[in-house]
């Protein structure tokens, strides 16, 4: 792209999962005017499902993501299932639930160890050429190995039960396919304990980061927000809760059955994006806008269920004055005690002998005119929502998924972070790498919210007064 | 003799997906020549796949290539069999786009046993939307399956 000297054009933020850009408008004084993050690529997987038989969403919409699509295949099955109008039976409840837990934790792994912990381990400003996980191997090659234990851990159980480490088939309407044998269940139940070991010493490391840099990460792109996640009984839920909504004061605001989202939850659109930003009705956009995955989660629970998972809540709550931590940063924090969880939760359900039942379907003929599925996806609350006709084809289909919910806050963090510190038109690699990091935080799956095609690095522009491109950074 | 044979690429886009057809074909030989033989089929290559990798004593990647991978002035086939070394250049700056020399540098940086390592490569002629190769890279999967089987006939022979 052809430059002049007023020209910065920044085309990278890699080491996110999807497909995005981040323009930031300077005045002439080269004091930064207004940034935004935008998400270029469409691909409309809600279009294209019409007409299809119900039956087939479950494994049609993992295609959407190759990081998460256990999420999409369990969130497409819950809406399903409430098609027929049937409750699944335990052991397909709990199979599902389990490789529900192995996605949180290898997704959460790939985030933290392989796409974050360069950034907290090399520094903002290293060199881009160290700060990745070719790096991380060379000085750091026992969290490098971690990251690898803890996400091939997670990859087996899905393969195991999915047949396949990504887009799995696992989950149909009424159940589940394949159980799980006792071999199998005993193998991991042996594998557990080391890759707890291991998550424990990724905990001390992120709690030793967070307080030796305690006022960056503090300001790092802190918004006060809501915070929206599903609870049971209060306690954080990952599978199936109500939806809950905690305000920026603590106070809980609504809490809601997951199937009538809708009279919750808006979506309001804006020309330079083809992602939405959802925001909570009564308040309208933007002040209703809230925020979802590992740190909403944590604020908008009242417990965890799991005791060491539990304890590390309490330890994190007391991070702040009031319990409610709003600091973007916190995200990586937050996201390891969610992989604890995720570990305790798995034993629980290995050691229940539902998991290893054969009772694994059920069925009806009688079909409902539309179902609604929601879990937590590792990113946040995933909202699948299908309308069907009397034969069950597909009339009508909407997704709602995290990276959405999180649109507002992170075009927010995006714009803090430019302001505090572009000061004119030198901009260096690692104020940059700063403005990535806000997108990491979130860890969102941009090829997941928009549907992109392709590979999808996140690039960033910096514009000058007249809104000419003064620079872009780019790596392909 | 432990074998892991990874046939890697995306079999939604025609000959993408010729690492799919040639690498259970190389794994079921494999077997039949006494190797125990864990097979994996994946979209792209990724860190984790080292743990595996780690504990066999023969890694054989098979991938579809948009050139024939012929040095230049033989005679084109349309495949290529090479061993591999480690090599730290990761192509792109995601793990996307991971080739197995950079998934064999990792493991030697991180210590860990690498095993001897082979790439087949097939030459596509169309990367279109479809789940079925082309007539012409099924007839070079065959063919690079042969010049595979003769390659390694010598050093099971020479075992």
């Amino acid at each position: 792209m052809a430059q002049d000297k007023n020209t910065i054009v920044i085309n990278p933020i890699t080491r996110i999962e999807g497909h995005g850009k981040i323009t930031v408008q300077l005045d002439e004084q080269g004091q930064v005017k207004s940034s935004r993050f935008h998400v270029t690529q469409f691909r409309g997987f809600e279009a294209f499902s019409e007409g299809r038989d119900f039956r087939e969403m479950p494994v049609i919409t993992p295609r959407i993501c190759g990081i998460c699509p256990v999420s999409h295949h369990l969130a497409s099955a819950k809406a399903c299932d409430a098609i027929l109008g049937v409750t699944i039976p335990p052991t397909a409840h709990k199979l599902r639930e389990l490789m529900h837990m192995a996605q949180f934790v290898q997704s959460h792994a790939l985030s933290f160890f392989h796409l974050s912990s360069p950034d907290l381990l090399f520094g903002f400003d290293a060199d881009p050429a160290v700060r990745n996980v070719a790096g991380l191997a060379k000085d750091f090659p026992e969290l490098a190995v971690m990251g690898i234990g803890m996400r091939k851990f997670g990859q087996e159980i899905i393969k195991i039960l999915g047949g396949k480490k990504v887009h799995p088939w696992h989950s149909i309407p009424g159940g589940v396919n394949r159980s799980l044998r006792v071999d199998e269940r005993d193998a991991l139940l042996k594998d557990l304990p080391g890759i707890k070991q291991n998550l424990k010493k990724a905990l001390d490391l992120i709690k030793k980061y967070l307080a030796d840099h305690d006022s960056v990460a503090r300001g790092f792109a802190t918004v006060e927000t809501s915070y929206m996640g599903l609870v049971r009984d209060g306690a954080l839920e990952l599978f199936d809760g109500d939806i809950r909504l905690r305000s920026p004061r603590g106070r809980v605001t609504d809490e809601f059955a997951d199937s009538e989202y809708y009279k919750h939850i808006g979506e309001h659109v804006e020309a330079w994006s083809y992602l939405k930003f959802p925001f909570y009705l009564p308040l309208g956009y933007p002040h209703g806008s809230y925020r979802v995955g590992p740190l909403a989660r944590l604020n908008a629970c009242d417990d965890i269920s799991t005791p060491e998972a539990s304890a590390e809540l309490y330890a994190f709550r007391r991070t702040t004055a009031d319990g409610v931590v709003h600091s973007t940063m916190y995200y990586h924090y937050a996201r390891l005690i969610e992989i604890l969880y995720g570990l305790e939760r798995m034993e629980e359900l290995l050691n229940d002998p539902d998991i290893i039942g054969s009772d694994l379907r059920v069925t009806s003929a009688d079909l409902q005119p539309e179902g609604v599925g929601v879990v937590e996806a590792p990113r946040g609350t995933l909202i699948h929502h299908y309308r069907v006709n009397e034969k069950g084809a597909i009339t009508d289909v909407n997704l709602i998924v995290a990276t959405g919910h999180n649109n507002w806050a992170m075009n927010k963090g995006v714009d803090m972070v430019a302001r505090e510190y572009i000061k004119g038109f030198d901009v260096t690699e690692g104020v940059l790498n700063r403005m990535e990091h806000v997108i990491r935080c979130y860890d969102p799956c941009l090829s997941c919210s928009t549907h992109a095609v392709g590979k999808m690095p996140l690039a960033l522009e910096i514009q000058d007064a007249q809104g000419r491109t003064i620079r872009t950074l780019k790596k392909d | 003799m432990k074998a892991l044979v990874c046939g890697y690429g995306n079999p939604s886009r025609q000959d993408d997906g010729a690492g799919h057809v040639l690498a259970p074909r190389i794994a079921a030989w494999l077997e039949e020549k006494g190797a125990d033989v864990q097979l994996e089929l994946a979209h792209q290559l990724l860190p984790e796949l080292s743990e595996d990798l780690s504990l066999v004593d023969l890694a054989v990647f098979a991938d579809a290539s948009v050139s024939s991978g012929d040095a230049e002035g033989t005679e084109h086939r349309g495949f290529a069999i090479r061993e591999l070394a480690p090599d730290p250049v990761l192509e792109g700056a995601n793990l996307h786009s991971m080739g197995p020399e950079w998934l064999l540098d990792l493991m030697e940086t991180l210590g860990m046993r690498r095993p001897r390592a082979l790439l087949v490569t097939v030459a596509g002629a169309s990367f279109d939307f479809s789940d079925a190769l082309t007539p012409l890279c099924a007839s070079r999967v065959e063919t690079a399956f042969d010049a595979f089987r003769a390659c390694m006939e010598d050093a099971f022979e020479a075992r």
